[in-house]
């Protein structure tokens, strides 16, 4: 077809111009039909005007109008181009990889592997660091603590928040709330409930209201107010088959009847006490009587901030007022607000403990994700060597170097696709595993799941994975020398791909070094913490909270019960000893602290408050504890309820106080400011009070009868036995049961269980760095090997010529050792200094162990190399095989 | 398009071709339509196999130097498919043309 027969004209011609400039938009393979189809319309309308002399303006305007008309033609023309080029890559891209099943199984298996895991991760993590609470405003939410001793945090007085509600003007709704475990008898079972005592506007605070019925208001919060309560939508199905008519129902809790006035909805997540199904009003007397339970340090305080108003103009104010008492509220010593009070977002406060933790387990899996990747690239790469001849031809044939990159990253998009399918089953399972595995104190718990935004997270992981994997490979694939390419096959011009595939398996190393470092960091870290001395013997002891509940008990029965009790549990075979105690260590809610005030005080201010954990106990529970005497006696039965008011203080308490003088004799006051002097007659050992890793020991122990601010009702029950503890607990209930059927027990577990929940994170943490490490072991030990294996088959000729001109296979094997030694120390060295700079963000996690502890520093390096070295194995055995005759012969 | 209905200017488009305009821009000046609605129209119809297209003979095109134009020509189911159309859009059966003005495709 004559096109370019008029080209001189060609120019003159806009019409013809526009055609051509249109032309461009066209899909190549279209675009010659298609400048002719325009292009002869246009010349032989031309030729018709010219020929009746009607080629003037207007007509060559209507002319250049027409192939104006040719532009909306190109625009229909465009999804032909894409549509027939990328299916084509799609197609050839799903044939190549079927032709390879094997690379394409582990390259989509390392994918899942990394894809899956990191989901998962990002779905635990993502309901408690990144998503704001499931309340209105929740950033307007926040936690009021009042300040202990050396600066800890302490729970509030009742008195502190009637303070605050009248005189503060930073917040909505201010609430305290308290623990409350009633149990509800009727036509069911008995059983005993999960709840809280709230102030009036606790919902208010958290901006939810009932679903059915109505919130408490403040004429329920009265001292002798009515007896209501609202439950959750767990308990109103559960117990009561979520009947439409429970609204005015009455309940019999603890032998009090009480009225249903709501049910909460079912999405309400009652973050500070997530196991809570009902809920009652405190009802605590407004007149503040001093020494009275308004006053006890026992309540948590949370509020919603006014609009507009921050945490930080609210801790301002709370300071001003805390400054300034007034007569109205008078405040004792130990509830006076001296240094001010701690405002922090519930968010903040929920998540503090377990932030660290899920912060480095971010990190690991994202580590994991990287080595993943990298392996996933190197075996890509190693796949592009192959086929080298394939693209060469292409290239020959005219395909553009951006072709085969876009077919190439087709094809590992392919790939993080089924990875990514793939892994969102894994994460799946995943997700089950860690909400079986989690921390008994893991906040929202419950929202852990495979959600839009778990999804989201795994699309974007993938997509980036696709892309960032097939890059490099891509872009050497089109950066060949042609026409070496299409006549050779081997040797020459491996240098620049071998020398990437080696610098991604350092940087594998080297990443999965750090990694592995960290693990044993911790491992470590959990090593010291649990050979710490708790201070008392943990072994062979149960332990049970007795509550007495319920009218029959004032405090000369409940006395009479808890003595019955021990009684009776001493008289059970297998039973060693027993005791009772207000707290016990290590279980995870010790708040009963109490300003201790010493009759004379060598060291420092007589006014100043040093904060002890008070232990009402029964005679004999230091021994049953075996917790060791240090000076003086223990309490025994001989300091009866009249007699002079004896107390125990630990070693701490004493070495503080009475550092050069014998405690023994002197008194000190627990407890209200007018209360009797007690008098110290033992100085007992230390023991781990909230934590193994807490170094908070300071303690008063105190005879339960001798106790006169108020009568624990509720008891921890500590039973030494013989043989097995567990196994004597059936035992221990019905003698308890003896006494008084009705008389809950409840948090029955061995101490050693208990250890075990105390450290509970930090395995956790261990757990997931573990199996991560292993991963990234295993996926460094495969791209060590991938990476040797493919220089074997490269130098194949090399070492036939070796061997032919007289070299041992002993020196073949060092050959190839040699070279993977080398890969594995260069990512050993990188990987130390790397874990060198990032193990420090680790360090709210260990204990004991620095964050450069040199042990771990030497020992993972080594097992690294010891696996290194394994992984060299194979390929080196494959090297001394190879027979020099065929070697040579080969091409 | 398939067994969707036909729109209107695509079924002018038909009947001009059945009428005997078969050259792109001779169907433009017929119809009125713009170019950028009749060449998309003429190739949907192609697609669907209403029309079949053919360079014209190269002869032709080089007695007077030119290219060969590209003409469309109506297949059986472009028959249907346009007198299915008629039906629905009834002014068309009066452009139909009678049998001796339909033209010859090679003409210049």
């Amino acid at each position: 077809m004559p096109l370019r027969s008029h080209s001189k004209q060609f120019f003159t011609r806009p019409h013809l111009r526009l055609i051509a400039l249109i032309g461009v938009i066209v899909p190549r393979r279209l675009r010659a039909d298609w400048r002719q189809e325009w292009e002869a319309e246009l010349q032989y309308r031309e030729a018709l005007l010219a020929d009746w002399d009607h080629l003037n303006g207007r007509t060559r305007f209507d002319l250049l109008r027409r192939s104006a008309g040719a532009f909306l033609d190109a625009l229909w023309l465009q999804p032909q181009r894409l549509e027939d080029e990328m299916f084509q890559d799609l197609r050839y891209g799903i044939r190549m990889l079927l032709k390879q099943p094997g690379f394409t199984l582990i390259a989509v298996f390392t994918l899942a592997l990394g894809i899956g895991a990191s989901t998962a991760i990002f779905s635990a993590v993502n309901p408690i660091l990144f998503e704001s609470l499931p309340y209105p405003h929740a950033e307007r939410i926040q936690m009021i603590w009042d300040f202990g001793s050396e600066g800890t945090r302490l729970h509030v007085t009742f008195g502190t928040y009637r303070e605050l509600v009248e005189r503060s003007h930073s917040f909505d709704a201010l609430a305290v709330m308290r623990a409350w475990q009633p149990t509800i008898t009727g036509t069911a079972e008995p059983e005993r409930l999960e709840g809280q005592r709230v102030s009036a506007s606790y919902f208010q605070a958290f901006g939810i209201q009932p679903a059915l019925g109505r919130d408490f208001d403040s004429s329920d919060d009265q001292v002798n107010g009515p007896k209501v309560a609202i439950i959750s939508d767990r308990l109103w199905r559960r117990r009561f088959g979520g009947d439409g008519a429970i609204i005015g129902q009455q309940l019999a809790l603890d032998a009090n009847l009480y009225t249903v006035i709501g049910v909460m909805p079912a999405a309400f997540e009652n973050l500070l006490a997530s196991s809570a199904d009902i809920w009652s009003p405190l009802q605590y007397d407004v007149s503040l009587a001093p020494d009275s339970r308004e006053w006890g340090h026992h309540l948590r305080m949370v509020g919603r901030l006014r609009p507009g108003v921050t945490t930080e103009q609210a801790r301002q104010e709370i300071d001003m007022i805390a400054q300034a008492p007034v007569p109205e509220f008078a405040r004792p010593p130990y509830a006076a607000m001296d240094n001010g009070l701690m405002v922090t977002s519930l968010q903040a406060d929920v998540t503090s403990d377990i932030r660290p933790a899920l912060l480095a387990v971010m990190g690991a899996v994202l580590l994991v994700l990287a080595i993943a990747c990298v392996n996933v690239t190197n075996l890509l790469l190693a796949r592009g060597a192959q086929r080298r001849g394939e693209f060469a031809i292409r290239t020959a044939l005219g395909a553009a170097r951006a072709r085969l990159i876009r077919q190439l990253l087709i094809e590992s998009l392919l790939l993080a696709t089924l990875g990514g399918a793939l892994g969102l089953i894994l994460a799946q399972t995943g997700v089950q595993g860690l909400v079986a595995l989690s921390p008994p104190g893991l906040p929202r718990a419950g929202a852990i799941r495979l959600d839009g935004a778990a999804f989201a997270f795994a699309l974007a992981v993938t997509t980036f994975i696709g892309l960032a994997v097939g890059l490099i490979p891509a872009l050497h694939v089109s950066r060949r020398d042609l026409h070496t390419e299409v006549k050779q096959n081997s040797r020459t011009s491996i240098g620049g791909h071998q020398w990437t595939r080696r610098t991604l398996v350092v940087a594998e190393v080297a990443l999965a070094l750090v990694l592995l470092v960290s693990a044993g960091l911790l491992l470590r870290s959990l090593q010291r913490l649990l050979a710490i001395d708790p201070g008392f013997d943990t072994s062979h002891l149960l332990t049970m909270q007795v509550q007495t509940s319920g009218h029959g008990f004032d405090d000369e029965t409940t006395h009479r019960f808890f003595a019955e009790a021990l009684e009776a549990v001493r008289r059970v075979p297998g039973v060693n000893a027993a005791a009772f105690t207000s707290q016990l260590p290590l279980s995870g809610d010790l708040d009963d602290g109490y300003g201790v005030h010493f009759e004379s005080s060598p060291t420092g201010n007589p006014e100043a408050d040093q904060g002890a954990f008070r232990y009402a106990v029964s005679p004999r529970y230091c021994e049953a504890m075996g917790i060791p005497l240090r000076r003086g006696r223990l309490l025994n039965e001989h300091d009866t309820a009249d007699g002079l008011p004896a107390v125990l203080i630990s070693e701490s308490l004493a070495k503080s106080k009475f550092p050069d003088q014998d405690p023994i004799g002197q008194r000190l006051r627990i407890g209200p400011n007018d209360g009797p002097w007690q008098t110290i007659v033992g100085v007992v050992g230390n023991v781990k009070q909230t934590s193994l890793a807490v170094n908070q020991t300071d303690a008063v122990y105190i005879l339960t009868t001798q106790w006169r601010m108020f009568v624990d009702r509720a008891l921890w029950l500590t039973v030494r036995t013989q043989g097995d503890a567990a196994s004597l607990a059936p035992a221990v209930r019905q003698a308890l049961r003896s006494v008084d059927k009705d008389q809950p027990i409840v948090r029955l577990a061995t101490m050693d269980e208990r250890l075990a929940l105390s450290t509970a994170d930090r395995r956790f943490a261990l757990l997931l760095f573990e199996a991560f490490g292993l991963v990234a072991l295993m996926l460094a030990a495969t791209g060590i090997y991938g990476v040797l294996s493919g220089s074997v088959t490269e130098r194949t000729r090399e070492i036939g010529v070796r061997l032919a001109l007289g070299a041992q296979r002993r020196d073949v094997l060092a050959l190839i050792l040699r070279q993977g030694l080398k890969l594995a120390l260069s990512g050993v060295v990188i990987g130390l200094v790397a874990a060198w700079t990032t193990t420090r963000l680790l360090v709210k996690l260990l204990y004991g162990v620095s964050a450069t502890d040199p042990l771990t520093f030497a020992a993972i390096p080594l097992l690294l190399v010891t696996v290194a070295l394994l992984a060299c194995w194979l390929p080196a055995r494959r090297a001394t095989k190879i027979d020099p005759m065929i070697a040579l012969r080969c091409e | 398009m398939g067994k969707g209905f036909v729109t209107h200017a695509t079924a002018v488009i038909l009947q001009a071709v059945a009428n005997g305009y078969l050259y792109g821009f001779d169907i433009i000046d017929i119809t009125g339509l713009p170019g950028g609605t009749v060449y998309p129209a003429l190739r949907r119809l192609e697609e669907a196999g209403h029309l079949t297209s053919q360079w014209e003979k190269p002869s032709i095109a080089q007695a007077a130097p030119r290219p060969p134009r590209k003409y469309y020509e109506l297949t059986r189911s472009g028959r249907e498919a346009l007198s299915e159309a008629v039906k629905r859009y009834r002014l068309l059966e009066q452009t139909q043309a009678s049998k001796k003005r339909t033209p010859k495709p090679s003409r210049a």
